[in-house]
């Protein structure tokens, strides 16, 4: 029988023929993440375990994102043990923030993870780089320290789901839409331990950075990792930037499917998670005036160029509104120096937004723009459980650049289809 | 660690998602003492005058979803609870917890069936939930093997560290 691309890139990775759903495999990693803010504890659990040199230490990659510049004195000392470490271990793929930016987005723009790999990363949104092919999975500090050691981890063959998007997409509709739409119809654990697959004619007209939102967010459907085929529009892109030879994989027809399901985009309406969690989904045109204290646009989600660039889409000659504050996160200082380039950030600074540094900003709610008690914000990140930007009375919207840009414009959760831009 | 408890449940709703089991503004601190009092703030503000050493939570589905942190399963632990059972568990949290050596169970009808208070017991290695209160067995889902590995040497860090140990005698 046929396999999926998730079973062909373990069984690669394993070195066996063939894989089944809930085989228990010993797995060859060929990129292993850590961040400032799971690092510290990997390091600790890895010096305990009586390890004492890397299994190769050009596959590991460090990143400090989560809280830089350093938000008090615990981040400081968390991201020295990082820095202390990557010198004493010879990590050339260290990442402070002057050459830096939120992990999923730097790895791949850095040619670091590649389609046909196996990567694991010490943090949940590790399915993004799903996207390029690969098959990629989030855990904790403990995994990857015995991965450090061994260059090995164990991987339960998931069982996959097929999600098949067809049509044509009206404006302002993409990958997130996409996104939320379906963890709304699934719910939190409908993807739970499983591959999410995501494939069909309105994937294939993605660009990478909306197939990047697809894979980053099968994990708020509890999903295991998230994929898309690399086809030639995702080798154009990659292609120029891999630093490793690339092993591309595709589905068999006959491969066997958990479940499967088929959306139609055309009529898909740009798509909004409400508090307190991201399967609480409506359309935008259902929801009824909620006030905006905050607006983000960044994150692993939706930090790439072509985000910043309908976010500026909608702020080009506009003010934002005096109650909202906007706040425009680049994914990386690539992605920054591009924005600067294309005028996007003079665009957003006459437009009454601030622009700060690369990372992960606001999204976990440790620094650069928390919210009060009661606040309200829209936000292009990918999970807004209660306290997930700061005081756990505060309420966070999920949603595309389109939206969050809209909204900063009038005040309210605003539908990008029906504003002058 | 230990195979087999007793204590009192602890009763939590689903999706139990790992905001509320540790905000994530208290996630950097690696200190115990720090990190104890908001262990499962998120879901119960007044959790302090209800959360005591060796109790055992209970909860629905997808208990622990979201953040992939360690520091999640790890802060339960540090706060001295016992075990969770759950109908079911979201993927990291299940592995981290194993990983750890942070008891876990999934439990056919805990959540309906096991009442907040009611005394519980325990049984890993035999696959054992039952509410001494109502009198009343849970079946569970057996752990694969290479898990039980690792719940019996403790966990992965003592897994590996005995892996590597094992190497560098036989070079
Ligand atoms: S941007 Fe947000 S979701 Fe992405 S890695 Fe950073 S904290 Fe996690």
């Amino acid at each position: 029988m046929g396999m999926t691309i998730t079973e062909k890139l373990l069984a690669a990775r394993a070195e066996v023929e063939s894989v089944q759903p809930g085989q228990l495999l010993i797995v060859k990693i060929d990129v292993v993440l850590g961040t400032d803010a799971t690092a510290p504890l990997a390091i600790q659990v890895f010096r305990r375990m009586g390890a004492r040199k890397l299994f190769n230490p050009d596959q590991v990659v460090l990143v400090h994102d989560h809280y830089v510049p350093a938000r008090d004195v615990a981040a400081a000392e968390a991201a020295r043990a990082v820095r202390v470490f990557a010198q004493e271990q010879g990590i050339r793929n260290h990442y402070e923030l002057n050459r830096g930016g939120v992990c999923h987005l730097l790895l791949p723009e850095e040619g670091l993870v590649v389609p046909g790999d196996v990567v694991i990363g010490a943090d949940s949104h590790t399915c993004t780089y799903g996207a390029f092919g690969a098959f990629a999975a989030g855990v904790g500090s403990t995994d990857m320290a015995a991965a450090w050691a061994l260059g090995e981890t164990w991987l339960r063959v998931p069982e996959s789901i097929k999600i098949e998007f067809v049509g044509k997409l009206q404006p302002w509709v993409g990958g997130k839409d996409m996104a939320l739409r379906l963890i709304g119809d699934v719910g939190l654990e409908g993807a739970r331990y499983k591959a999410v697959e995501f494939c069909g004619t309105a994937v294939e007209q993605l660009p990478i950075s909306h197939r990047v939102t697809l894979c980053n967010m099968a994990v708020e459907a509890g999903a295991k990792n998230g994929v898309v085929a690399a086809d030639e529009s995702a080798l154009a892109w990659i292609r120029p930037r891999a630093k490793r030879n690339l092993r591309l994989y595709r589905s068999d027809p006959d491969a066997s499917y958990a479940a499967v399901r088929t959306y139609d985009v055309s009529s898909l309406a740009p798509q909004v998670a409400c508090p307190p969690a991201p399967n609480n989904v409506k359309p935008v045109d259902a929801i009824e005036k909620i006030r905006v204290d905050q607006v983000v646009v960044g994150s692993c989600t939706n930090g790439m160029i072509d985000d910043l660039r309908v976010a500026a889409t909608f702020l080009k000659g506009n003010k934002v509104s005096t109650a909202v504050r906007t706040i425009v996160v680049p994914g990386t200082q690539a992605v920054y120096r591009q924005a600067v380039e294309e005028g996007l950030v003079a665009t957003f600074l006459d437009a009454g937004a601030i622009v700060t540094s690369p990372g992960c900003g606001p999204c976990i709610g440790g620094h650069m723009g928390v919210l009060a008690d009661g606040e309200v914000a829209v936000a292009t990140i990918a999970r807004n459980f209660q306290g997930r930007m700061g005081h756990p009375g505060s309420k966070v919207y999920l949603a595309s650049p389109a939206v969050a840009a809209a909204s900063a414009l009038t005040g309210v959760i605003t539908d990008p289809r029906v504003v002058k831009h | 660690m230990d195979f087999k408890f007793r204590g009192r449940a602890l009763k939590f709703g689903h999706n139990i998602d790992a905001e509320q089991i540790l905000p994530s503004r208290y996630t950097l601190s690696a200190r115990q003492e720090e990190v104890v009092p908001h262990v499962m703030s998120g879901a119960d503000p007044h959790i302090g005058i209800r959360l005591k050493k060796g109790d055992i939570i209970v909860a629905g589905t997808n208990f622990g979803c979201g953040s992939a942190l360690e520091i999640v399963p790890l802060a339960l632990k540090w706060a001295g609870v016992a075990a969770v059972i759950a109908e079911s568990f979201s993927r990291v949290f299940y592995r981290n917890a194993i990983n750890i050596g942070f008891p876990i169970l999934e439990g056919t009808g805990v959540y309906a069936g096991i009442g907040e208070g009611d005394m519980v017991e325990i049984d890993l290695e035999r696959g054992l939930i039952r509410s001494i209160t109502k009198m009343r067995n849970f079946p569970t889902a057996p752990f694969p093997d290479f898990m039980q590995t690792l719940m019996h040497v403790g966990g992965l860090e003592e897994y590996v560290r005995q892996r590597l140990k094992r190497a560098s005698t036989a070079t």
